[in-house]
């Protein structure tokens, strides 16, 4: 069997090789017994490494990927929904009106103003549809679906154009945007505003 | 790292010891786990569908009529639910809170009585908030009403 080298070795003294094998002088410095190579245990920690993959995958969701979540639009909660699908997505935040990213009208802009459309809105979604039928898959059909996703504090007569421009344009399948949860509490997270206006 | 030792049967000159190398596996659990927490979604998100109600001008192609006409508004101070003829107001409870406790037995009460019927249309007030009118929604599927409309024509 080859001889073990030790690449570290103890700090102190070191007598010379003779004087460790004399038996005057060698004995207070033999090879100390005390083993100070420390071996880690990685097995344990592999399994929780493990353990906490097999969580993470389980709670992967693509979900997220079709609304963008904002710090400026805080959803509102329901109990009974469905599972969101791929759409266009319009964002009403109480400061601006967006379609995927793209700024359409400020909330000021749209309140002041007694059309029942928004003709920036209704023209930009004409134009998605039309890009989506001319790039359609053979079989694929133009479901009319949009998706919003609205601040909780955004009052309806914003909220109505909205729907009419979509509508107008041919999306007829509104979804409203909303967080799990809600638990159908009676009236607990309601009534917010509803006063003023 | 880990290694598997088996006792030589002598004489064999193969080697049978075997050896794990644990490093890479280690580092690759790390990056996975990386990568999910950096892509995790820890907020569930849904939809409520709901179609518009036509209001005169729209050209889609509108449901076919219900017979039974329920109609449910939001105003700043109350429900108004509308069967038929009849006319229900359901106030604001004492604390300023909508009584969608009240709505919900109501809008049971008119599905038990006309278990087919599945279509309701909600108007608002415009200083109605998003949230109030997503509760009511959410109130109307709750109580087994799935096809839900929103008309403007309040406003």
């Amino acid at each position: 069997m080859a001889r073990e080298t030790k690449v570290i070795v103890v700090p102190g003294k070191r007598p010379g090789k003779r004087l460790m094998r004399s038996r005057v002088f060698g004995r207070g410095f033999g090879q100390s017994k005390k083993e100070t190579n420390v071996e880690l245990n990685l097995v344990s920690m592999i399994d929780v490494f493990v353990l906490l993959v097999i969580f993470l995958i389980q709670q992967f969701s693509a979900d997220g990927d079709l609304l963008f979540l904002t710090d400026k639009i805080k959803m509102p909660e329901a109990a009974n929904y469905q599972q969101l699908e791929r759409a266009p997505v319009i964002q009403i935040s109480p400061d601006e009106i967006t379609l995927e990213g793209m700024i359409i009208a400020t909330t000021t802009e749209i309140e002041g103003q007694e059309l029942w459309n928004i003709p920036k809105l209704e023209e930009e979604l004409r134009d998605q549809k039309k890009a989506f039928e001319s790039v359609r898959a053979a079989g694929e059909e133009f479901k009319g679906d949009v998706n919003i996703q609205a601040d909780v504090a955004v009052p309806f007569k914003i909220l109505k154009k909205v729907m009419y421009s979509a509508n107008q344009a041919g999306y007829f399948n509104i979804n409203f945007a909303v967080l799990a949860g809600g638990g159908g509490g009676s009236g607990s997270e309601n009534g917010n505003g509803a006063t003023e206006g | 790292m880990a290694g598997v030792s088996v006792p030589g049967s002598g004489g064999g000159k193969r080697k049978v010891d075997l050896h794990i190398e644990l490093v890479p596996f280690i580092d690759m659990l790390a990056m996975m786990i990386t990568f999910l927490m950096m892509t995790a979604v820890w907020t569930e998100l849904g939809k409520i569908q709901v179609s518009q109600a036509a209001t005169g001008a729209s050209e889609s192609n509108a449901p076919p009529k219900p017979t039974l006409q329920l109609n449910l508004t939001v105003t700043e101070r109350s429900y108004l639910l509308q069967v038929g003829s009849e006319m229900t107001e359901i106030p604001k409870t004492a604390d300023g809170n909508y009584d969608t406790a009240k709505l919900v037995e109501h809008l049971k009460q008119v599905k038990k009585d006309y278990p087919d019927h599945r279509s309701i249309t909600i108007a608002a007030e415009d200083g109605i908030r998003y949230q109030q009118l997503v509760l009511t929604v959410d109130k109307c599927i709750e109580a087994g009403l799935a096809d839900v409309s929103v008309t403007a024509a309040l406003g």
